[in-house]
């Protein structure tokens, strides 16, 4: 597995949040967010990471950054195992991993002016200061499309679309070659979202970033990403490439999430396969493969009692499913 | 046509006219009448304070025994004391000896109330759980009698009041902070912020700090109403700032025992000895607390313009 053109490998991924409960602050339950992921990006790749709300695909960005400390599992960084990293090594590490917040209001602080907000990373680690930070600032907002007397302005003075590239700038302000990018469109317009994948696949060519790239518009994926991890539950059910994937999509899961993708014909009539009921409790997920009980293959036996193992069926091509 | 290019201009001027966060704030600050009010009352009390012992012919402690309970004249604007003092000097004087002791312990109460919230809020867990078992402590004792024994313990000098006031007034505020903080602490930007490698002091105080600024403000204000009460009201008990030392609670205090029975020239009560006192206190604390309600909802950021 070890190869010179992987920038981020996953192994074993879990994050297991307990509910307390009680006086004494007991662990009653627990959630199982990330229940045993594992992938690898290389350089320069985007992988798109979509599934349905609750299936832990944002835990998974954030872990991955160690915004959220994962329960087991390993996280390794160019070569480097950021998971056992105390606080102080890791703060190095930030310079080169980045991530774009899914909130354009939520995201920044609303007592900052943008051009604090990006200097600030520059500051902490010593990149640049004074003039200089100034000067790179100014460089900053012009590369996402704004202008540089936006520097002295607060959040509240820019609109949804405006305030997201403010989060993209501050993303690149330190250069990094790594960006999690959690659901950077889906609070925005249509129109703006147009917008913002195109700067982002720019930004993506000029400084050869990798992205990890969340999202549950499959649209946005197919346009933006070389390979889909389709998740479901904290698993990776499907993880392959972007044709291959829509082209001769194999789990179950994947066929019935893509035969939910509107086309914009009227002429062509397509058969949409109909999830029954909702996603099940991450606090007490399913036995055997997570998506039995709303699976359209289902059969009795196997899928009820054993979990599928994500397996690498063709060069690059990884599905949990007996049946498959 | 000359319409449509008007219009484009004054949009122009929307786009490019920039507010800072305080010019918003002061706007909406003006639109309060009765926090206004309460301002430019307080700026008389202050520059009243600030003012009068430095132009008036007598001073706070300077006895003139002939004089006593003369009525407010000409040559005593606001009448004098029973030792003959000008009341009008020694209302300005406890004044600032008021004022004062309110605003230093209300801002060292909020300072100690704000790093004891903020730790508590930002870092949880048992340090939480301590901090906070210790505000249900104090908070349980009633202030009144704790704030009466310490003073009689301690003393009521100035430095000594101020301390107690700390000491008992900070746990109000350390809990609305660790409140701001425990909200604050799981928003985006702080995650951002933690993304860009931001240390937990520069978490704290650049980007905690600053969004409950506008809750630690109000709260200032609102305690420095409530200071300048309990300080009358301990001075009343004759546990606070004294004599010679005048506050308006001890003037208060002492023309209580002349009030009904004094030797006034052409008879009745000197009220005026207890009049001016009360009227500076309620003044100063209803509009203080006027000023502070204009605040909340001046730097409520919730509430559009």
């Amino acid at each position: 597995m070890a190869n010179d053109d992987v920038l981020v490998e996953v192994k074993n991924l879990y994050k297991y949040f307990p509910i307390t409960g009680g006086v004494f602050g007991r662990t009653v339950a627990q959630v199982k967010a990330v229940d045993g992921v594992s992938f690898l990006i290389r350089k320069g790749e985007a992988l798109g990471l979509v599934g349905e709300s609750g299936s832990g695909k944002t835990t998974v960005g954030r872990t991955l950054l160690r915004l959220i400390e994962p329960t087991k599992g390993k996280i390794i960084y160019n070569g480097v195992d950021i998971t056992s990293l105390s606080r102080g090594k890791l703060r190095p590490m930030r310079k080169y991993m980045q991530i774009i917040f899914q909130d354009p209001f939520g995201s920044l602080n609303p007592r900052m002016t943008v051009g604090e907000m990006l200097g600030e990373p520059m500051e902490i680690h010593g990149v640049a200061r004074g003039r200089e930070k100034d000067h790179k600032v100014q460089e900053l907002l012009e590369l996402v499309g704004l202008r540089g007397e936006h520097a002295r302005r607060y959040p509240h003075e820019f609109s949804g679309g405006q305030r997201q590239r403010v989060g993209i700038a501050r993303a690149l302000a330190l250069n990094p070659a790594f960006i999690v990018a959690d659901e950077p469109v889906s609070a925005l317009d249509v129109s703006i979202q147009a917008q913002i994948i195109n700067l982002l696949i720019d930004l993506q060519s000029k400084f050869n970033l990798t992205f990890l790239f969340i999202a549950h518009d499959l649209g946005v994926v197919k346009r933006m990403c070389d390979t889909i991890a389709v998740m479901y539950l904290g698993n990776i059910m499907e993880h392959a490439e972007n044709s291959k994937l829509f082209g001769q999509p194999l789990h179950p899961y994947t066929q019935a999430l893509l035969s939910a993708v509107p086309i914009p014909d009227p002429d062509i009539k397509k058969e949409r396969i109909i999830l029954r009921g909702d996603i099940p409790s991450p606090i007490n997920p399913p036995k055997g493969c997570k998506f039995h009980t709303r699976c359209q293959n289902f059969t009795a036996g196997l899928c009820e009692i054993k979990v599928p193992e994500l397996r690498e069926i063709r060069p690059n091509r990884f599905v949990a499913c007996h049946l498959v | 046509m000359a319409k449509v290019s008007k219009i484009e201009s004054t949009e122009f001027d929307l786009s490019e006219k920039e507010y800072s966060y305080w010019g918003v704030v002061w706007r909406r600050f003006r639109r309060h009448r009765m926090a206004i009010g309460g301002l430019v009352t307080l700026t008389f009390i202050v520059l009243f304070a600030i003012i009068a012992p430095l132009i008036s012919p007598y001073t706070f402690d300077a006895i003139s025994l002939e004089d006593k309970f003369s009525r407010p004249s000409s040559k005593f604007i606001l009448g004098t004391d029973e030792l003959g003092r000008d009341v009008l000097v020694r209302l300005a004087y406890g004044g600032r000896v008021s004022l004062f002791v309110a605003v230093i312990a209300s801002l060292s109460s909020l300072l100690v109330g704000a790093i004891i919230g903020s730790i508590a809020g930002f870092f949880g867990g048992w340090l939480d759980n301590v901090l906070m078992r210790l505000v249900d402590v104090l908070l349980s004792i009633p202030t009144f009698p704790l704030l009466m024994l310490l003073a009689m313990y301690f003393g009521g000098s100035l430095w000594n009041i101020i301390l107690i006031f700390t000491v008992l007034g900070w746990m109000g505020e350390s809990r609305l902070i660790r409140g701001y903080f425990l909200s604050l602490k799981e928003s985006e930007f702080v995650e951002a912020a933690l993304a860009i490698g931001a240390s937990s002091r520069r978490i704290i105080f650049r980007h905690i700090m600053p969004n409950a600024l506008a809750i630690l403000i109000v709260s200032v204000t609102l305690s420095v109403g409530g200071v300048i009460l309990f300080e009358a009201a301990l001075s009343y008990l004759g546990l606070g700032i004294q004599p010679p030392t005048p506050s308006w609670g001890n003037m208060l205090q002492r023309s209580m025992e002349y009030i009904l029975g004094a030797p006034v020239e052409g008879g009745g009560p000197p009220w005026w000895l207890t009049f001016y006192p009360g009227l500076m206190i309620l003044l100063t604390a209803l509009s203080v607390n006027f000023i502070g309600d204009g605040l909340r909802d001046a730097l409520d950021p919730r509430l559009k313009l």
